[in-house]
């Protein structure tokens, strides 16, 4: 039983050393959602990230629509974010979103990822 | 007078809070649903609110404009001028048309919402699947204390529900809302429903409104297939169990353009081992199965009001059992036990609906099944066809103030072809009994019209009273039997009248009261609905003819939502549910041990279950839920007021759920506690009550970005019962016995899978 709890010990030291290892080269880049209506999308965003490779920590931003993403330099790019939030149906600057994807966004969201409508003033 | 003043001065403190405000609610203006995230500003300022999930929203009042503009893409704007703090309620039609579209898509369910909230409805949803190892409808009901699930014997695997402490087929089993499995499908029928095809399922108690038929009893569970509209591309589950049992499902979905999709559901499973774990008694534990079932479905909507939705499905399922060392080859051996069966279903509905007008919709339900089965028990043979149609026409109007009229016709015809060749044992002589190839086919064919009207006084109160009236043409030219032969034509014609009245009453904060009562009847069908007593030495004794059958259901309900704060949610649930039957096909096992009369009920017949659900969530990402149950069910059997056998006394659950953020990783375990059932007269060891049994389940599922692993433990305690084949040794004895079942038969079962899915 000791044993196992040493190995444990060890595997998640180890993996903690690595992860703070990899925090050293580790890039900043800021992702703009003009299509960002309601806080409804937050939830698409974050998961989203949360599995996305590479993908260390980020920040939303409501007012200036846009995501802060902090990434492991090598295993990602903004390029391949802006392309998952993408694919899960969030407009951003450089990529249209899927369209099946879109769907699954709550209703406040929907018409400004197709690119119908904007939000108003809000 | 104190109260008073203090009532005027505090109604002046609220006054004076909300001062220079304007609240109001913003909803749908078709649909009359509350509109979140509508934006509210003063034209020429900055500054707004937006509408909360409710469609509420408060907004001060700007000094220097007087003019809202309320603003939600998809809809009409609108800009009201307001000079003075006022309370508004604004409707947004909606303009373009892809959104009304939407619109009316949302209305159709909201009817049905409006109706089943009148219900006391719990619903399984796809994530509640998740968590369970569903290979199919029959695993599916674990994590709920309103459904209880068991085995109907020790050799076909089959698996048979009880709501309400009654069994299965005294409730009503729909795929989305169109009849799905009854008549003689419904023994093996739990099996038809792959867990990864279903969207959501949901369990209405009590009996249901008039729409669909009259046989809804104790309740009425209805499947949600998942839409190809709405459905993901593709998605796979595969599935492999410590017993070597396989299974593949797959979900293809295409959209030609945005009116019309299509879907193509696949289901396949194999066990490729028998294994004798339970009672090293030479018996399978469980049988050998192979299923192909396969759905396509269609769906089409023009945009304009008209939805048509069309399904298909086939099965084909071969099972295998008994001793181990029986092949199929060797059916109707008499020195080695088998149990075999073959089914074919055949089923298809189409179900379209177009708005009348703005406040009215005609809807159609078209279903037709064919339905083989070829089944043995040893040396007993069954042969079971049914061929079914089903035609249901319904029209739902508002009417004035919002209450709601619904009315319609429906038809259904049902062919049923049985027959049996009954020989339990070595030596059996039939007399007034099932003997050789006796066969018990009949027609039926059933008008019936219905309307209910639906009262509403805004979201307090609302209150659903029913009729429907439903006539069976005498069948009597197919009751064939020579035992029917000095019945009268008089006596099998069936004028069915069915009252049901439903009410939900918000009492007070948010405590909701629903009631619910009415007359329900259906036709037994006897052999499909006890197969498993073939599957035992008894002489079945039938001496008169069975009547169909009838009964009261009624039933209160009393539940709360309650917000705990910081997001977190609780709900409390307490029913009470009575059914009473006034007649009843009565399977007697206690006549004696070596026989089963079957006769209708003279005496007192009911059953009364109380039950109470808690859930909470305390922290983020924990869920539990804590249920416990009484089961008081009774009945007359030869003269004597008796427990209804194989019912339990009580039941407790208990389901944590825990995952951790974005759902990476997720952790279920349940556990009931089955209480004491009451065993029938039998030739076994084992008599009276059994004693209390722990079952447990828990699974672990892993999410990746594009697929998800899960693995876990059917059956964690390890309970099984240990001598499930009464008489093993001697199966063409009358001291066989293989359908005295009341625990699990199967041990403890480790599973892994994976599900993925492109969008």
């Amino acid at each position: 039983m000791k044993r196992i709890l040493i190995v444990l010990l060890l595997v998640v030291g180890s993996c903690t050393t690595a992860f703070a290892q990899n925090k050293k080269n580790t890039k900043t880049a800021e992702i703009s959602i003009p299509a960002y209506c309601c806080k409804g999308l937050n939830a698409t965003i974050e998961n989203t990230l949360a599995y996305e490779r590479g993908v260390v920590e980020w920040t939303l931003h409501q007012d200036k629509k846009s995501v802060t993403v902090v990434y492991k330099e090598g295993k990602t790019t903004p390029e391949k974010i802006e392309k998952a939030l993408a694919a899960n149906g969030v407009r951003t600057a450089n990529e249209k979103p899927n369209p099946r994807a879109i769907e699954k966004l709550p209703k406040c969201c929907q018409p400004a990822a197709r690119g119908e409508a904007s939000c108003g003033k809000m | 007078m104190n109260r008073l003043i203090l009532l005027l001065a505090m109604a002046l403190l609220t006054s004076a809070r909300v001062c220079c405000q304007v609240v109001g609610t913003v909803v749908d203006g078709e649909s009359e649903t509350p509109l979140p995230g509508v934006a509210l500003y003063w034209k020429g300022t900055t500054e707004g609110v937006l509408s909360d999930n409710n469609g509420r929203f408060e907004i001060k009042r700007h000094h220097m404009s007087h003019q809202l503009v309320v603003q939600m893409a998809g809809y009409a704007g609108d800009t009201i001028i307001v000079h003075s703090d006022t309370t508004l309620a604004l409707r947004l039609q909606a303009v373009s048309k892809r959104l009304h579209r939407v619109a009316i898509r949302r209305r159709r369910p909201m009817t049905f919402n409006r109706i089943t909230s009148v219900e006391q409805t719990e619903v399984i949803t796809t994530e509640g699947l998740r968590g369970l190892a569903c290979c199919n409808l029959g695993e599916s009901f674990e994590n709920s204390a309103t459904v209880d699930v068991g085995y109907s014997d020790a050799v076909s695997g089959s698996k048979q529900i009880q709501l309400l402490g009654l069994a299965g087929i005294y409730s009503q089993m729909l795929l989305e809302n169109v009849p799905f499995i009854s008549g003689l499908s419904a023994p093996f029928g739990l099996g038809y429903v792959p867990g990864q095809w279903m969207e959501s399922i949901s369990v209405s108690k009590g009996v249901a409104t008039v729409k669909n038929g009259n046989d809804a009893i104790t309740g009425t569970i209805n499947l949600e297939y998942f839409k190809p509209d709405k459905d993901d591309r593709l998605s796979i589950n595969l599935y492999e169990n410590s017993d070597l049992k396989s299974e593949l499902t797959a979900r293809l979905n295409h959209r030609f353009n945005e009116h019309l999709a299509t879907g193509l559901l696949l289901y396949g499973t194999y066990n490729a081992q028998r294994s004798d774990h339970i009672g090293h008694d030479g018996f399978s534990d469980y049988p050998l199965q192979q299923q192909l079932n396969v759905v396509n479905r269609w769906r089409y909507d023009n945009g304009k009001g008209f939805v048509s939705q069309s399904l298909v499905n086939y099965i084909h399922e071969n099972r295998l059992g008994g001793d181990m060392r029986f092949e199929r080859s060797m059916r109707g051996s008499d020195s080695i036990y088998g149990f075999g069966g073959t089914t074919d279903r055949l089923y298809l509905f189409t179900k379209n609906g177009f708005m009348l007008s703005s406040t009215a919709s005609f809807g159609s339900q078209v279903a037709a099944s064919w339905f083989r089965q070829d089944a043995y028990y040893g040396m007993s043979d069954y042969r079971g066809e049914e061929k079914d149609l089903y035609v249901n026409l319904l029209v739902n109007a508002e009417v004035s103030g919002g209450h709601i009229v619904d009315y319609g016709l429906s038809f259904r015809y049902s062919d049923v072809r049985e027959s049996l060749s009954y020989y339990p044992y070595i030596g059996f002589v039939g007399q007034n009994m099932f003997g050789d190839g006796d066969n018990f086919d009949y027609r039926e064919i059933t008008p019936g019209l219905f309307g209910q009207y639906t009262f509403r006084y805004g979201d307090r109160f609302n209150a659903t009273l029913g009729v429907r009236y439903d006539y069976s043409v005498p069948p009597a030219a197919n009751r064939n039997h020579v035992m029917y032969a000095h019945y009268a034509a008089d006596d099998f014609r069936c004028h069915a009248l069915s009252p049901r009245l439903h009410f939900r009453w918000n009492v007070w904060h948010d405590w909701i009261l629903r009631g619910s009562a009415g007359r329900g009847f259906r036709t037994p069908n006897l052999i499909a609905e006890n197969l498993g007593i073939l599957a035992s030495g008894r002489r079945i004794v039938l001496t008169e003819w069975i009547g169909r059958e009838e009964a009261w259901n009624s039933g209160l309900n009393l539940s709360k939502h309650i917000k705990l704060g910081n997001g977190r949610e609780a709900n409390i649930s307490v029913d009470f549910y009575h059914t009473r039957f006034v007649n009843q096909a009565i399977v007697d096992l206690d006549v004696a041990a070596d026989e089963v009369d079957i006769y209708n009920l003279d005496g007192k017949s009911y059953s009364n279950v109380l039950q109470a659900d808690f859930s909470i969530e305390p922290f983020e990402g924990f869920s539990a839920t804590l249920a416990g149950k009484i089961n008081d069910v009774m009945c007359t059997y030869h003269g004597v007021l008796m427990r209804k056998p194989y019912t339990s006394f009580w039941k407790g659950l208990l389901v944590m759920s825990y995952h951790t953020r974005f759902d990476k990783w997720r952790f279920d375990l349940t556990t009931q506690l089955n209480g004491p059932q009451r065993l029938p007269l039998n030739k076994g060891t084992l008599q009276g009550e059994t004693s209390p049994y722990v079952y447990m389940l828990g699974q672990i599922t892993r999410k990746f970005k594009h697929f998800e692993l899960y693995a876990g433990v059917e059956n964690i305690t390890g309970y099984v019962q240990e001598h499930p084949v009464v008489g093993h040794d001697a199966p063409f004895s009358q001291a066989f016995d293989a359908s005295i079942i009341y625990a699990p038969l199967m041990g403890r079962l480790f599973y892994v899978g994976i599900r993925l899915s492109v969008l």
